[in-house]
């Protein structure tokens, strides 16, 4: 076809604008992000030192470090995990293995990918009313429950997309043998998606190590080390978020510190849970 | 799939199988049960936010919805601020999300070379799971203050002189404001966007892609008119992804917002959201009816996000798909 | 039948998918005017020579070397741009790929690409691409709706009006009735002797019926090399080649 002329040369006018522009876009994204990254880091490590590990958090005007936020999101997220991973697992085995055609099933994954995405500050306030006001005060518990609340439909989605992937084949073997139904499930299913379970659950770790607005009405905070979770119990993020706000630079240096140990933990989860999906044979 | 059903239950005849009988009833109740209590979780949330809200609903009515005044001293809750607040935030991180994360999208899947094609992803990925209170610190010390005297200046100078447009753009710049929150936003959401852009672009048929360079279009026409509009239903669900987490976002906002409740017609004043307004007060809500408010702030919220977050699932087509199958 | 001038013409072609040699010193001359046929068994390399011919497989890591004249003109010298190869070279392929747009725009979309019509003169163009590929009569009332709602014969036509609307001078086909049911295949072969009349047509298949049935010229190729070429009858009737009689007579591939 003879072409017109003045119309080609446009369209590729409009090919390298197009071009250059998505260039432009990622370039600026990606120099974004990673001046963010950056940012953290530089002002994080300056700050960084013995005593972030071994003290804890100071009084106004006072000298200290992150002990007790450390410790507090340790438990806090280990609590949350420890009660999320059996209840994800179980759910997300029942979608894939017993729900697969039932109309219940397909409520279930639709509610489960909605609380997914859900703004976790709600998740805090359902806490508050169902943990924290009848017992008639914030607690390291009403916190877990409000991070399991969060990390339930992230180990609810990869059980079930993992399991899934099990082939139909090693289910139907473990059927001829004449096993239950729930040996099956247990021995065979489980067993060939350990590694992509294995990922959801430190995908779940990294999601709620970084929540911040669910522990705001939850746990709290605690200036202090406390021995167990019935009380206030301060975390990290909150930690930060009072130390960010403050007027003081030696605390605004504390928020850093804990933003660089968030961010590096985060990261490290998951790039090892990304890790672990490359190695399973999945 | 049938070749997954167990085979038929013969009645249990001996002890044993009675006993493999009653545990996979077991096995079974126990996974239902855990399924369930997602949904009781769900149920959970918007029951407790009904009813906790109720009271200030009934006292105020839908004046609810469009007062603005917030006195915890009088006593008289009006969520048009937050409300306002958070539509025109989240707006902003649209503008500023979309058209980025799409560009993105183009850029990995067409015109990247090759070997850069997975690290980016990867990298895409990962700053999406990056925790949003390091992106509310980093917008208070870094990029707050950058708006403040490198952007706001010249922006409130150059259109807030125009009629209609320079409202937006007028006052002090304070580098706190809408504005600032609402670029914050943009960049957080970004990543979860151009991740789900990145994937339903990608899984277009690579025929279907051979095809449209066959008839000698180029590589923006062939995303244009070809790529974008078959995996328009996974784009639209990234979208709406990306809109329930700016329109629920707390920690990102909070730290840059102001906290003002008022309705400003200028993207430069400080302002409030939902989240940030729940965040700042919840604790310290003293009254029966300053903590209805908040609650039914909240129920507000979740009715908004809960909206949005099901039509990204719808659009999306994972909520059946034993369906399509 | 005498011989018209080659359309387009390979001169000693190697092609590499990054170590692997695809296509070994394979020289052909392509007929205006005549359907070419290029059988072999898979993995013979007849797709990536036909997927050479307008460069549409053109990434890192695909290298070729020798030449590709079209009207003597080397494309693989082409720098950036291949649109206006495009253009003259066009393509169907194995499965039918409407584009996610209307039946019309399906057809308007690549001609709006090369010229600026009026409305009108575009649903012209629109109807003759059509009914050259013998779906007017069937689509013509329901011109607004998706590509997709056609059945697979019907859009592997679309697919064809849609390559014709923009007058190519090549039409490259690749295994263009493979997944289309006899009925379709028989529809295909009809419009593709049809359209011999007007342009070079080039196509991939592994039905030796089909080749025998609607090709001017066969090529047989095996294992990257092109084994034999010739008119149809000669070689399907006689052909100088063990091994193209082996494979016509099926005793591999």
């Amino acid at each position: 076809m003879t072409a017109d002329r003045p119309l080609l040369s446009r369209r590729r006018a409009a090919d390298a604008v197009m071009t250059a522009v998505a260039w432009a876009a990622t370039l600026a994204t990606l120099a974004v992000l990673a001046l963010v990254l950056f940012v953290v880091v530089r002002r994080g490590i300056g700050s960084l030192g013995l005593a972030i590990f071994t003290q804890t958090t100071p009084p106004p005007g006072g000298k200290g470090g992150l002990l007790n936020p450390i410790l507090g999101s340790l438990a806090m997220t280990g609590t949350a995990v420890a009660a999320a991973s059996p209840v994800g697992i179980l759910a997300g085995t029942y979608l894939a293995e017993y729900g697969r055609h039932k109309r219940l099933a397909q409520v279930v994954r639709f509610l489960n990918d909605t609380l997914l995405s859900a703004p976790s500050i709600i998740i805090g306030l359902f806490v508050y009313g169902l943990a924290v006001r009848p017992a008639g005060h914030f607690s390291g518990w009403a916190g877990a429950l409000a991070l399991a609340l969060i990390a339930l439909p992230v180990v609810v989605r990869t059980t079930e997309d993992v399991l899934k992937m099990v082939p139909a084949s090693l289910r139907e073997a473990g059927i001829a043998l004449g096993a239950p139904r729930w040996r099956m499930i247990v021995s065979i299913a489980w067993r060939a998606a350990a590694g992509g379970i294995a990922t959801g659950l430190l995908l779940a770790v990294a999601r709620i190590s970084g929540e911040t607005a669910p522990l705001l009405f939850t746990s709290l905070n605690n200036q202090f080390l406390t021995s167990g979770l019935d009380q206030p119990t301060a975390s990290l993020p909150v930690a930060i978020f009072q130390f960010a706000m403050s007027p003081y630079p030696d605390w605004q240096a504390l928020a850093w510190a804990g933003a660089l140990l968030i961010s590096a933990a985060v990261l490290l989860l998951n790039i090892s849970a990304r890790l672990i999906a490359g190695r399973a044979p999945m | 799939m049938g070749s997954t059903r167990a085979p038929a239950r013969a009645e249990p005849r001996t002890l044993r199988d009675a006993q493999r009988t009653a545990s996979e009833r077991g096995f079974h109740s126990l996974a239902l049960a855990s399924a369930i209590l997602v949904v009781a979780a769900l149920a959970g949330i918007f029951a407790l936010l009904l009813i906790g809200g109720l009271p200030a609903l009934q006292r105020f009515g839908w004046r609810f919805l469009t007062a603005t005044s917030w006195n915890p001293v009088t006593g008289v809750f009006g969520a048009l601020p937050p409300i306002y607040g958070t539509l025109v935030t989240s707006a902003i991180a649209m503008l500023i999300g979309v058209p980025t994360a799409f560009s993105i999208a183009f850029f990995i899947n067409e015109l990247c070379p090759h070997r850069l094609r997975g690290p980016l992803t990867v990298g895409i990925e990962l700053l999406a799971a990056v925790p949003s209170i390091i992106y509310g610190m980093w917008g208070l010390f870094i990029l707050a203050p950058f708006l403040a005297a490198h952007v706001e200046p010249p922006l409130i100078d150059l259109l807030g002189p125009l009629p209609l447009v320079g409202a937006l753009f007028r006052g002090a710049p304070f580098g706190i404001g809408m504005l600032t929150a609402g670029v914050i936003l943009g960049i957080m959401i970004l990543p979860y966007i151009a991740a789900v852009a990145r994937q339903a672009i990608g899984d277009v048929p690579l025929l279907l892609r051979e095809a449209a360079f066959a008839v000698g279009a180029t590589r923006w026409e062939v995303f244009r008119h070809v790529l974008v509009p078959y995996a328009s239903h996974g784009l639209l669900g990234g979208v709406m992804l990306g809109l329930g987490r700016a329109l629920g976002e707390t920690m990102a906002v909070t730290f840059v917002i102001g906290n003002a409740h008022q309705v400003a017609r200028s993207l430069l004043a400080p302002g409030t959201t939902i989240s940030a307004t729940l965040a700042n007060e919840f604790t310290e809500a003293v009254g029966d009816i300053y903590m209805s408010s908040l609650l039914a702030l909240g129920l507000i919220l979740f009715i908004i996000t809960f909206v949005v977050l099901a039509a990204a699932r719808l659009l999306l087509g994972r909520t059946s798909p034993d369906a399509a199958a | 039948m005498p011989p018209n001038l080659p359309k387009m013409t390979v001169h000693h072609l190697n092609y590499f998918y990054g170590q692997m040699q695809a296509l070994k010193d394979v020289s052909v001359a392509f007929q205006d005017r005549r359907v070419t046929a290029l059988i072999g068994p898979s993995g013979c390399g007849k797709s990536t020579l036909l997927r050479a011919l307008n460069r549409i497989s053109d990434s890192p890591g695909q290298r070729a070397e020798g030449e590709i004249l079209l009207d003597g003109e080397n494309i693989l010298r082409w720098k950036g741009d291949l649109t206006g190869l495009r253009a003259r070279v066009g393509m169907v392929f194995q499965k039918p790929t409407p584009f996610p747009m209307s039946i019309f725009d399906n057809i308007a979309f690549p001609i709006s690409l090369y010229r600026r019509l009026s409305r009108l003169q575009m649903e012209d163009e629109v109807e003759q691409a059509l009914r050259r590929a013998a779906l007017w009569d069937e689509v013509k009332d329901k011109l607004r709706q998706s590509g997709l709602s056609l059945s697979g014969g019907q859009q592997q036509r679309l697919c064809i009006a849609r390559a014709i609307a923009i007058k190519p001078e090549v039409l490259l086909l690749d295994e263009p009735a493979s997944a289309l049911d006899p009925i379709s295949t028989a529809l295909i072969d009809e419009l593709v002797c049809e359209l011999r009349r007007d342009y070079c047509l080039i196509m991939v298949t592994h039905n030796m019926q089909q080749a025998a049935r609607i090709g001017d010229y066969v090529g047989f190729m095996y294992l990257g090399e092109l084994i034999e070429f010739g008119e149809t009858v000669q070689l399907f009737s006689n052909p100088r080649e063990k091994r193209t009689q082996d494979y016509i007579t099926g005793r591999f591939g």
